[in-house]
């Protein structure tokens, strides 16, 4: 019976670029990339592990800056890192003109990747044997142009595979998208079935592209190792996967290891019937504290419910700053106090109320919800133009 | 809703009990500034409350406002009936409770609560809250002014719209659409967007952020499409290294060999310097061995051989020269016999073979065409006499026909189709005479059928005559003879008429037929004189053939024609063999030989060979001449040369013995003359200098240590494999091209890489700028199109629903304000309201005019008229479901006395009817006056309520 020990990261994307953080700390987070990236590899050491193994997305595109890069291979040089495998994805394709993997560019600009580190260049399946022990890695890249509905386990990809040496234990490593599993947001490549896993040639799969960790018998997505979008909740790292063969089937263990010094909340605040933007942010400082936000965490905050009369919020105050290190709304469910039901069973003549119930009477019959969510802000201010005698832009973010 | 009573244990300067007749108008009477439009504001604190807020109210409160100044108790309480319901409110807003119960005394005020401590019982009821409830109930001095504004400039920016809106459309608001409206407007056209810095109208900003965006999109493809292009300079700069590398490699591969080279040259002179000594030494031994033929003429040898080659040459073309000459004397003397065997044809040219042998060419091709002809001609006969022309039917046609003129043969030819002419033309000239006849026949048989009746008349008519001259003279019947002899005359008249008439039946179609008869008539008779002449001349023919029957010429006639055609081919045939025949004798008339065409042929061959013969012994002569002019000079050149040769060998030592050739003592003379050279050569040329290129021993030294130095470099750096050695100068230009390569590729690519790193960092810099900036820009532009889409959604909606409650509104008040105006009696016929609630007025016997208009010439009484009528109109519009009550505040101060009384009957006999009504005033005696005017419809509709009254009782109960 032997056991081997693997790091499992994937999804780094380096060098990403935050659009969606404002500039300075854009840049602060893309340099937490790259030292998370270190951390790991320090990780790896300390725990002596085998081998790193990085299904794709290493980086955020596939021309990285310079400066990336460099810090990307000046990482792997720490001394003691153990071999590294590199399944390049849909973001890094591999190709010969990439400035990231292709030696021949690397070395005209004086660089090269360390010998330890491993890159599979190959779309098909190839494999590498991992110093010192009986286990071989195999792997397959992304190219650019490659169709996104190739199956990295069909049965033309198994065959290309061969006859696996029994006395070994195989590992893949690959990017790709667990059919039925798709997480919101993300898109389907390389696509493959549980059913594909199970009759595969491998002992277990090291799989990138998801950036949500999920864990399986026989394969693990590790999940992004940072944040890299609002809508990434929770902590974020690499997977250690402790896999021992050698008697019977190989079974892999996994220890969750957060290397993000963020995390990403999503939290709701239900602001009805508040009757200030002090009192919303109020509700909001409150929920924070028990959801256990710290400052140097991310949130998204989405405001539900109906706010009091002649009540508006637009977006944080002076109470919220320096709260959390990044606080984003979600405005698209918070509504003024006006209450459809009393405008659509009212029958008085006014024309306020003909005007309610002519909106209300359009917005149940539209089955768009661009429109609908348009009607309704209209609907919104036109009431507030009868009733507060006052329209201000508010309501854009409103979702139907 | 139905107020019944009121009781006011405080509120304002209001105390005591105020009970409401709901059927009656209840007129409330108190003096000037002494509360009485407190009551009504108690009314309304009883049904909704006193707020306290001070946030909806700055300055001061309800609460605050009504709060007695005594600082006694603060509470009312108020009975009324809602939708069949009785219930009475206690409230005391000293104590801020609140208690209500329904008409059988049990309290229900949970059912009212709203929010935390409200009870706004009005709102639950009618549906309405306070503000509502007071715009569409109370009607005040002030609201009356406020339908039409006085003030003309006010007029103009607060139309009436918004007045009439303001006090009617109050459902949950207090904007009019109108209101509504200015407001959404202002809000597009005062959008501020912070990327723009600016507050202008949303479609500029939506113009702006989109010409933004777009600006930005440009940027991005910029730098999208100058980051492609660094695709070509990237793999270039690959090349460029590789070519970098091999330049690198190729200068030091270079260097080595040249190095080699070196090495290798001086190596060379240090063996050269070695094999310089030794050569020397050998060259110095050499010299003395050659020595003993240094005196003889350094060219003997060449001079020697020259006149040995010449001899032996000379020699050798004379006797090919005397061979020659010998073999033409035999040559000749042979054709000299030949030509003797061919005496015969001495007389004959060379023209004479020609002839004959085209004579016998011709010959031949004349004997083949005839016999080909004759072939064809006998066949062709064989075929005519196969067709029924043998020699006796031949002969015989020809003895009829072949003497006759041709004109004759001619009329022969067409006598055919003369018959047939002949016959063509009788046929139809009597068809034509048949037909006549047909025709005058059936023109005869109608005129006999017509003429028959005339003449039975006629012979009636003659029959009756002869009974008439009977009875005339002698009566045998009682009918007068005068009478039977006039019928006689009109029968016998009438037959008459009728047989003239049928004579004349068909008359023209009778000429026609008869003109047709006449004309068919003529032409047999013309062509039975042509058939004659033709007769004749065919008979005269007749005697001249033969023949006695002219059918039977006919008919000879076309055998004689077709013969004539088959025969054609044999003629033609016959012409030919005639032609060769002729071409044949013109040949043998010519030649004068035997027409043996072989015969002719041998006779042109013997010519022939007879005159070759003659020119063959010609030329031969003249070679035999040439020989001998030749062959004299050779002879004189061969002695000439062989003195020449005799001094060389005597200089050079040798003799030749008879016999002997002198080229074979060639070789020796040449050996004795290459010493005396080589003894010369050696003297003054290698030996000197092989002495001046020996080098001396510090310059031995010295290669010696260069060698030794260059073989240690080239140890540690050897140079690629060549196919072939390469000289320094090679390599200097193969070193100096591989440097100037080098440092062309190192700049190529050093200002490549700095293009490249540029672009990369120009794109890396700022496309993720530009792009977060685009969405910045993008959900800007999205933002504030959202908005204007939603202001236009919220403007277009209100304008319809507006267009369409005005329509409704104008129609009521139009009706219902004319009503009232009608039973008040005011000087206005008609009010007029248009879809946007302004209205016309048309005054008694006048015409239709402007709102404007109209109220400066209204005199305020009918002003305030018009004012009340509409503000009732509205309030009933607006209280149709459940009738609210009207509680008026002193309406009619402006009117005088005869439109106060009209209005005031208008409200006891109309409007109290469907609604409470409740008139405060202070003009107690106006109407008492007014009261006096109408009692018996005063004391049946109104009920007096006088609050100074129960003022001065309650303040004698507190005493």
């Amino acid at each position: 019976l032997a056991t081997v020990q693997f790091l499992q990261i994937s999804d780094l994307h380096l060098g990403a670029r935050f659009g969606w953080l404002p500039r300075d700390r854009a840049e602060l987070r893309r340099r937490e990339q790259i030292a998370v990236l270190r951390k790991a590899i320090e990780h790896a050491i300390a725990r002596g592990v085998h081998a790193i193994l990085i299904p794709g997305d290493l980086f955020d595109r596939a021309e990285p800056d310079p400066e990336t890069l460099t810090s990307v291979l000046d990482a792997f040089r720490i001394a003691g890192c153990p071999p590294v495998f590199i399944a390049p994805g849909n973001h890094d394709p591999w190709s010969e003109n990439s400035p990231a993997w292709s030696a021949r560019l690397l070395e005209s600009r004086g660089w090269s990747w360390p010998e330890h580190v491993h890159i599979f260049s190959d779309p098909r399946w190839s494999a590498r044997q991992v110093p010192g022990m009986p286990v071989r890695v195999w792997g397959r890249c992304f190219t650019p142009g490659m169709a996104s509905t190739t199956r990295p386990l069909d049965g033309e990809a198994r065959s290309s595979v061969g006859m696996l040496a029994p006395t070994e234990l195989h590992v893949g490593v690959f990017h790709g998208s667990l059919e039925t599993r798709c997480p919101p947001g993300q898109k389907v490549i390389g696509p493959f079935s549980e059913e594909e896993v199970r009759i595969a040639p491998f002992a277990y799969l090291a799989i990138g592209h998801y950036h949500r960790a999920h864990t399986h018998e026989h394969f693990a997505y590790a999940g992004s190792a940072v944040g890299l979008d609002i809508g990434e909740v929770g902590a974020h790292g690499a997977l250690e996967v402790s896999i021992e063969f050698g008697a019977g089937p190989a079974r892999a263990n996994f220890t969750p290891v957060v290397l993000d010094p963020r995390r990403t909340h999503h939290v709701e605040v239900d602001v009805a019937r508040a009757a200030s933007a002090e009192e919303v942010e109020s509700r909001i400082l409150q929920s924070l504290g028990a959801g256990g936000v710290t400052e140097s965490d991310l949130v998204k905050v989405a405001l539900r419910g109906r706010l009091g009369h002649g009540v508006r919020y637009t977006g944080a105050g002076p109470a919220l700053d320096n709260r959390v290190w990044h606080l984003r709304f979600d405005l698209s469910a918070l509504r003024p106090d006006y209450d459809f039901e009393a405008l659509r069973a009212a029958s008085d003549e006014t024309t306020e109320g003909r005007f309610a119930r002519l909106l209300l009477e359009r917005l149940e019959g539209e089955p768009d919800p661009e429109t609908r969510a348009m009607v309704e802000r209209a609907l919104y201010y036109g009431l507030d133009a009868f009733r507060l005698n006052d329209v201000a832009p508010v309501y854009e973010e409103l979702k139907s | 809703v139905k107020l019944l009573r009121l009781s006011v244990a405080g509120f304002g300067s209001l105390r005591g009990e105020h009970r409401f007749d709901p059927g009656k108008v209840t007129l409330v009477v108190d003096d000037n500034e002494r509360g009485k439009s407190t009551l009504l504001a108690a009314i309304s604190a009883g049904l909704y409350g006193l707020s306290d807020d001070r946030r909806a109210h700055r300055q001061v409160t309800p609460s605050e406002r009504w709060r007695p100044w005594d600082g006694g108790p603060f509470a009312v309480e108020l009975e009324f009936e809602c939708g069949g319901e009785r219930f009475v409110v206690q409230r005391d807003f000293a104590a801020q409770t609140v208690a209500i119960f329904d008409g059988s005394g049990q309290e229900i005020t949970p059912r009212f609560l709203e929010g935390k401590d409200e009870y706004p019982i009005g709102k639950h009821l009618l549906g309405l809250d306070l503000e509502e409830f007071e715009k569409c109930a109370f009607v005040r001095q002030e609201d009356l002014a406020e339908v039409i504004p006085f003030d003309e400039k006010e007029r103009r920016v607060n139309p009436l719209q918004i007045r009439l809106e303001r006090a009617a459309d109050t459902r949950a608001g207090n904007s009019s659409a109108a209101e509504a409206l200015r407001v959404l407007d202002e809000a597009a056209s005062r959008y501020h967007e912070p990327l723009l810095d600016a507050t202008i109208k949303v479609e500029t900003a939506i113009q702006r952020l989109d010409a933004k965006r777009l600006e930005i999109e440009t940027e991005i493809h910029a730098l999208e499409h100058d980051h492609a292009a660094l695709a070509a300079p990237v793999e270039r700069l690959a090349g460029l290294e590789q070519r970098e590398r091999d330049a690198q490699a190729l200068e030091r591969s270079v260097e080595s060999e040249r190095r080699m080279v070196l090495c290798s040259e001086a190596q060379l002179k240090l063996d050269e310097h070695r094999g310089r000594l030794g050569e020397l030494t050998q060259l110095r031994a050499e010299r003395e061995q050659v020595a003993a033929h240094a005196e003889l003429p350094h060219d003997a040898d060449a001079r020697y051989q020259e006149a040995a080659g010449r001899l032996e040459e000379v020699g050798r073309h004379a006797e090919r020269l005397e061979d020659v000459l010998h073999q033409l004397d035999e040559a000749v003397a042979r054709i000299d016999q030949e030509l003797s065997g061919l005496a015969m044809f001495a007389e004959f040219q060379d023209s004479d073979a020609d002839r004959y042998v085209a004579a016998a060419a011709d010959l031949r091709r004349l004997n083949s065409e005839r016999e080909q002809v004759s072939s064809a001609l006998e066949g062709a006969r064989g075929e005519l006499t196969s067709r029924g022309f043998d020699a006796v039917t031949i002969d015989r046609l020809n003895g009829w026909f072949g003497k006759l003129e041709p004109d004759q043969i001619r009329m022969l030819e067409l006598q055919p189709e003369i018959s047939l002419e002949l016959e063509a033309l009788t046929a139809d000239a009597e068809s034509s005479h048949e037909m006549g006849t047909e025709a005058m026949e059936l023109i005869r048989r109608e005129r006999r059928a017509r003429a028959t009746p005339g003449w039975v008349g006629v012979g009636i008519g003659a029959a009756a005559a002869v009974v008439a001259a009977f009875q005339m003279m002698r009566p045998l019947f009682e009918v007068p003879g005068g009478a039977i002899a006039v019928g006689a005359v009109i029968v016998g008249f009438a037959g008459l008429a009728q047989v003239l008439a049928s004579t004349r039946h068909r008359r023209e179609e009778a000429l026609a037929a008869q003109e047709a008869i006449s004309g068919a008539d003529e032409r047999l008779a013309e062509l039975h004189s042509r058939r004659t002449d033709q007769d004749s001349e065919l008979a005269a023919l007749r005697d001249v053939v033969g023949i006695p029957d002219t059918r039977e010429m006919i008919r000879a006639f076309t055998e004689f024609q077709r013969y004539e055609r088959e025969r054609e081919p044999v003629s033609l045939l016959e012409g030919m063999l005639d032609q060769v025949e002729q071409s044949r004798d013109q040949i043998l008339a010519d030649t004068g030989n035997p027409p043996d065409p072989a015969f002719l042929e041998r006779v042109a061959a013997g010519i022939r060979v007879q005159t070759a013969k003659r020119q063959k012994r010609a030329e031969f002569e003249d070679q035999r001449g040439r020989v001998r002019t030749d062959l004299a000079p050779l002879l004189a050149q061969r002695n000439e040369h062989a003195a020449v040769a005799g001094s060389l060998l005597s200089a050079a030592g040798l003799e030749r013995a008879e016999g002997t050739p002198w080229t074979d003592l060639a070789p020796e003379v040449a050996k004795r003359t290459q010493s005396a050279r080589r003894h010369a050569q050696l003297d003054t040329e290698l030996i000197p200098r092989l002495e001046r290129e020996m080098l001396n021993d510090e310059m031995v030294q010295l290669l010696e240590q260069s060698i030794a130095a260059f073989r240690m470099q080239i140890a540690a750096a050897p140079p690629a494999p060549t196919e072939r050695a390469r000289s320094l100068a090679d390599l200097e230009t193969a070193a100096r091209e591989a440097r100037t390569e080098l440092e062309r590729v190192r700049e190529e690519r050093g200002q490549l890489q700095h293009r490249v790193d540029e672009g990369r960092r120009r794109f890396q810099q700022f496309h993720p700028e530009k792009v977060v900036e685009r969405d910045t820009w993008e959900r800007a532009l999205v933002r504030a199109r959202r908005f204007k889409q939603a202001v236009d959604l919220a403007r277009e909606t209100i304008t319809q629903v507006a267009h369409e409650t005005h329509r409704r509104w104008a129609e009521f008040l139009n009706d219902r304000v004319g009503e009232m105006l009608k039973r008040v009696g005011t000087g206005v016929d008609v009010v007029r309201f248009g879809e946007d609630l302004d209205f016309a007025v048309t005054p008694r016997k006048g015409k239709p005019s402007s709102r404007g208009k109209a109220v400066r010439q209204l005199s305020s009484g009918a002003r305030d008229q018009v004012h009340l009528s509409v503000r009732l109109a509205i309030s009933e519009y607006l209280s149709r479901e459940e009738r609210l009550p009207l509680l008026i505040d002193d309406c009619f101060i402006t009117s005088d006395d005869d439109r106060a009384r009209a209005g005031m009957k208008l409200l006891l006999e109309q409007v109290s009817r469907e609604h409470q009504v409740i008139l405060v005033t202070c003009h107690r005696r106006r109407f008492e006056s007014l009261a006096a005017m109408d009692s018996d419809l005063y004391r049946e509709r109104v009920h007096w309520v006088d609050t100074a009254h129960m003022r001065s009782a309650v303040a004698e109960q507190r005493v």
